[in-house]
């Protein structure tokens, strides 16, 4: 697994993809590309946390504070998120 | 496919549908629409609601947004937050370190706050190209809504909405979060909460009296190994992968654990308590390269450094000193350490971090202001075996190239007692920035520089580092 912390530089969310995009970095230009996915196999559960991680993406945008993605280590897609103290 | 960007004038959800009326005005905006129908599923309908919340917070928020939908069509296919040119960072609040970042800042960047009833325009204490820091977001800057962009010459920024507030300090302020990658490069400045005495007793550390002093050296430390003369840390822009984080947490018990620092019972130095850095750190999530650990005592203010202790059970990169295989290794298992005092001057965290992003066991930069070496392998210094003896023509052998020695000990008339010498140096005007840098002509040391081989040497180590 790997962590990327950085600011949410920017959001997308494609309902049509059931997709959230996040541009994660210091600066605009300096970001990583990952992405939060909810398929349609996710159980109830999977896809409520699914929704919440976007929710935190989005608080974070506005607010902004670091996030800490966690994905795989060659994979974008964001399995857990945290935000640390400040 | 059609793009519109602008402020989310109004929402309205009517029935199964909301409403976005997005654009520079109500009466120009364009209306948008999500609809939830029946016959989505529930994933589909996850996401609608997670496209309806961004929207919201845009509107809330003053926050632009891109949306997407077809040229004839005002069903929303996506929705964007953010893609500012600049980028603040954390929360404004007064009298608190702040930093905005962005790219092609010039030197005279100024941070210009807006809100209806002022504008204020600052200057930072700290500019690089990719960011900017306050020492303190000054109070006349008004709580609430204000909007904020850089100025300078060649660039106008983007306004970026944020929230100023006056509600005391965060304890940990990310100044500038590096790569986006696993583990950036992090130098973390933090308040020592308490202090080891030389009788062995655990006091409060006087620095979370004094937060403006420490904001202070926050601030001049960055300055001092980011823009002197000396680039080490800032060449090629290196920094911009770097991250940098600030931990005043006056909340912390004035206990052992927490005793960062100690004093010398020698000396007037403080020491860092290295051992104690990484279980410190840990429940604020940070895991350092470097420390520097501020204190505020009055008694012991001469910095000291603890060299790094790289992990050698993880990655490293290979080289060659002298003939003999060594290795840059790419973490730390205890990171670099340095105890600074609220009175720090000259070129002290440079050079402490001379020492401090060296390692114990695959070199050492050590202090060439004083004779002698120990038993350690030293980077920077190396002894003859009387003091008659010639200085070598050649110092070192580094990774297949020869360094040439300085056969006048930086001309600082030391003693012919000693036996010492160190590598040639990459400006022969100026005394190196490892030896006695207060020697320097015309009294400025900030134009002290390593020698060829450290310089060399640390930045293969700190690219060795920097691209874990």
């Amino acid at each position: 697994m790997a962590e990327t912390a950085g600011l949410v530089q920017r959001l997308t969310v494609i309902p049509g993809a059931s997709l959230a995009c996040a541009w994660i970095g210091p600066t605009p230009t300096n970001t990583e590309l990952l992405f939060v996915q909810r398929d349609n196999t996710d159980p109830a559960g999977q896809g409520a946390f699914k929704n919440s991680m976007v929710d935190v993406l989005m608080t974070a945008v506005a607010s902004r504070r670091e996030v800490v993605a966690i994905h795989g280590a060659n994979d974008a897609k964001i399995t857990s998120l945290r935000i640390d103290p400040a | 496919m059609a793009v519109t960007t602008g402020l989310v004038q109004r929402l309205t959800w009517v029935s199964s549908v909301l409403c976005a009326w997005i654009g520079p005005t109500l009466t120009s905006a364009e209306l948008l629409l999500i609809v939830f129908e029946s016959s989505d599923t529930d994933t589909e309908l996850g996401f609608k609601r997670n496209a309806a919340k961004l929207l919201a917070r845009a509107a809330l928020t003053g926050y632009p947004v891109t949306v997407v939908h077809g040229d004839q069509s005002a069903l929303i296919d996506s929705v964007s937050i953010g893609g500012f040119n600049i980028s603040p960072v954390g929360y404004a609040v007064h009298d608190d370190l702040y930093s905005v970042t962005g790219a092609g800042i010039p030197a005279d960047a100024k941070v210009v706050f807006d809100s209806p009833t002022v504008t204020v325009t600052v200057t930072p204490d700290l500019v690089r190209p990719h960011w900017v820091l306050l020492e303190t977001l000054p109070a006349s800057v008004p709580i609430g809504r204000n909007r904020v962009r850089l100025e300078g010459t060649g660039l106008v920024s983007d306004w970026v909405p944020v929230e100023v507030s006056a509600t005391p300090p965060v304890p940990v302020r990310v100044l500038y979060s590096g790569e986006p990658k696993d583990r950036p490069y992090n130098v973390v400045l933090l308040a020592s909460p308490a202090i080891l005495t030389e009788a062995g007793t655990i006091v409060a550390d006087p620095v979370f009296t004094n937060r403006a002093a420490y904001r202070n050296v926050v601030a001049f430390i960055l300055r001092n190994v980011l823009t002197l003369t000396e680039d080490l840390l800032r060449q090629n822009d290196w920094d911009r992968e770097m991250r940098f984080v600030s931990v005043f947490d006056d909340t912390a018990a004035a206990i052992d654990a927490n005793a960062l620092v100690q004093e010398d019972p020698l000396s007037t130095y403080m020491q860092p308590r290295r051992d104690l850095l990484n279980s410190f750190l840990a429940p604020y999530g940070e895991t350092a390269d470097i420390v520097f650990a501020i204190h505020g005592s009055t008694t012991h203010n001469y910095a000291w450094s603890w060299y790094t202790t790289d992990d050698a059970a993880r990655p490293g990169t290979a080289y060659t000193y002298d003939g003999t295989a060594r290795t840059h290794g790419h973490f730390p298992s205890i990171p670099g350490s340095v105890a600074v005092a609220l009175d720090v001057d000259g070129v002290t965290p440079l050079h402490e971090f001379g020492h401090a992003g060296s390692d114990y066991n695959n070199g050492r930069v050590i202090d060439l202001y004083v004779d002698g070496v120990d038993g350690f392998f030293n980077v920077n210094k190396k002894a003859r075996a009387l003091s008659t003896d010639p200085v070598p023509a050649n110092f070192a052998n580094y990774n297949g190239t020869n360094y040439l020695s300085d056969q006048n000990r930086d001309s600082l008339g030391y003693p012919p007692t000693w036996t010492s010498y160190h590598p040639a140096l990459i400006d022969t005007a100026h005394p190196n920035l490892m030896d006695n840098y207060w020697l320097a002509a015309g009294g400025n040391p900030q134009v002290c520089r390593l020698d060829r081989l450290t310089y060399a040497w640390y930045s293969d180590r700190l690219r060795a580092k920097l691209r874990r």
